[in-house]
């Protein structure tokens, strides 16, 4: 006869192992919220990206719902960032202490780097994980300073829209650079206080179903 | 460019699992091996308790007489399957993170008679030798000198004689469950199975060869 502990042992073995048969290895919770295929219907969506103006425009009038994520190592960040911004680096995305930060539906989160490209990397993670309201600046802080710092002149043939923009940027830049400068013709001057308009979100229209 | 550093997938999974705690990075290395320091002792401290210190007992398996050995193993890999399995089934630890070796089948099958050779010749099996060493048994210190002497022989030859062996059969990292195509589970499942069979079938051998006349320890 088999002795009373071996058969203690087998039956604790067993109704383990049933255990684990019994449990669908399909149903664990995956790290992805999303299916590979919802993930393309929201990289197809064009809002996703926020541009220099309409952010310069969200900082002039201190938006208090954005918030604004530099990606970058601290040591640049430390250096140079948009004012008021925090400093992620892209390593640290998905530290826990951030997660409270991304995982949310109250404030726009807008990532940005030196180009778009980590900026794209952290909207695809935390996409991925199934978050909302996180924006990437489009072109980053080189277009940013291209476009809102040190913008150019249109020439003089140009419509009248881009000296509209054009008179926006330099009233940004000098509202961003700390000096004083003709903001140009009055009949331009209301057009930085324009209100911002969201985009409605589009429910994803995808053919995956 | 290098955007994300190596374990950058161990950290987008780490906002899900809580292990295992040192390939996430959660306890440096020295920590990592303090505690295995520990669970060494105690390891140590178990093969000696339970007697397998003794060349008598583990050789006991080949000749029919004793199957402690065979039940302590059948045990603690289902105990280490199922604890693994629930673990990451659970959240708590997660499995890919844990390193284990690529399979190469022809070296592990040659490397593997070696061993059994080795089990029934000296009775020892590596583990062991080293507790029985330092208990004080005189073979146990002469079969840790074989193995050293084994392990500095391959080491020296490994470019010239064994490097092309070492390389042969490869499957990649694959488990079993995996490699026959059936889920973990199952696997586990018919392991049990297995395992409670063979409990029963030793013990009829076990009274077997007991009982004859001639037995002796």
């Amino acid at each position: 006869m088999m002795k009373k502990l071996d058969i203690l042992i087998i039956v604790i073995m067993l109704v383990g192992a049933f255990w684990t048969f019994a449990l669908n290895e399909d149903n664990r919770r995956p790290v992805e919220q999303l299916t590979p295929c919802e993930l393309v219907d929201q990289t197809q969506k064009a809002d996703k990206f926020v541009s220099t103006d309409e952010l310069a425009r969200k900082i002039m009038s201190n938006d208090p719902s954005v918030i604004l994520i530099d990606l970058r190592p601290q040591k640049e960040f430390s250096e140079y960032s948009l004012p008021g911004a925090i400093n992620i680096p892209i390593e640290n995305l998905l530290d826990k202490k951030y997660v409270d930060m991304l995982n949310q539906k109250t404030y726009t989160n807008i990532f940005f780097s030196n180009s778009s490209d980590l900026a794209a990397k952290a909207w695809m993670i935390t996409t991925r994980l199934g978050y909302q309201n996180n924006f990437i600046l489009q072109g980053g802080l080189n277009y940013w300073v291209e476009t809102i710092l040190l913008p150019k002149k249109p020439d003089q043939t140009a419509v009248n829209a881009d000296f509209i923009r054009y008179n926006f940027r330099k009233a940004a830049s000098a509202y961003f650079m700390g000096g004083s400068v003709d903001v140009g013709s009055s009949s331009n001057s209301s057009a930085p206080k324009a209100p911002i308009k969201r985009r409605k979100k589009e429910a994803a229209g995808g053919g995956c179903d | 460019m290098h955007i994300f550093s190596e374990n950058f997938g161990y950290k987008l999974l780490k906002t899900i699992d809580m292990g295992p705690f040192f390939p996430l990075g959660t306890i440096g290395e020295e920590l990592n091996l303090i505690i295995g320091f520990f669970i060494g002792i105690g390891f140590g401290f178990s093969l000696e308790a339970s007697g397998f210190t003794n060349t008598r007992k583990l050789a006991g398996v080949f000749y029919g007489y004793d199957f402690v050995v065979l039940k302590v193993f059948f045990t603690a890999a289902i105990t280490a399957a199922i604890g693994l399995f629930l673990l990451n089934y659970y959240g708590i630890m997660d499995i890919n993170a844990i390193f284990y070796p690529k399979t190469f089948w022809i070296p592990t099958l040659i490397g593997g008679f070696i061993m059994a050779f080795g089990f029934i010749i000296g009775g020892f099996c590596p583990g062991t030798s080293v507790c029985a060493a330092f208990t004080g048994k005189i073979d146990g210190m002469v079969f840790v000198g074989g193995a050293l002497i084994g392990i500095v022989g391959y080491s020296l030859t490994y470019e010239q004689l064994w490097a092309s062996l070492r390389m042969s059969g490869a499957m990649g990292k694959v488990n079993i469950a995996k490699w026959m195509g059936i889920s973990d589970g199952l696997f586990i499942l018919i392991l049990t199975i297995v395992a409670a069979i063979a409990f029963y079938a030793v013990t009829l051998i076990q009274q077997r060869v007991t009982s004859k006349k001639d037995y002796q320890l």
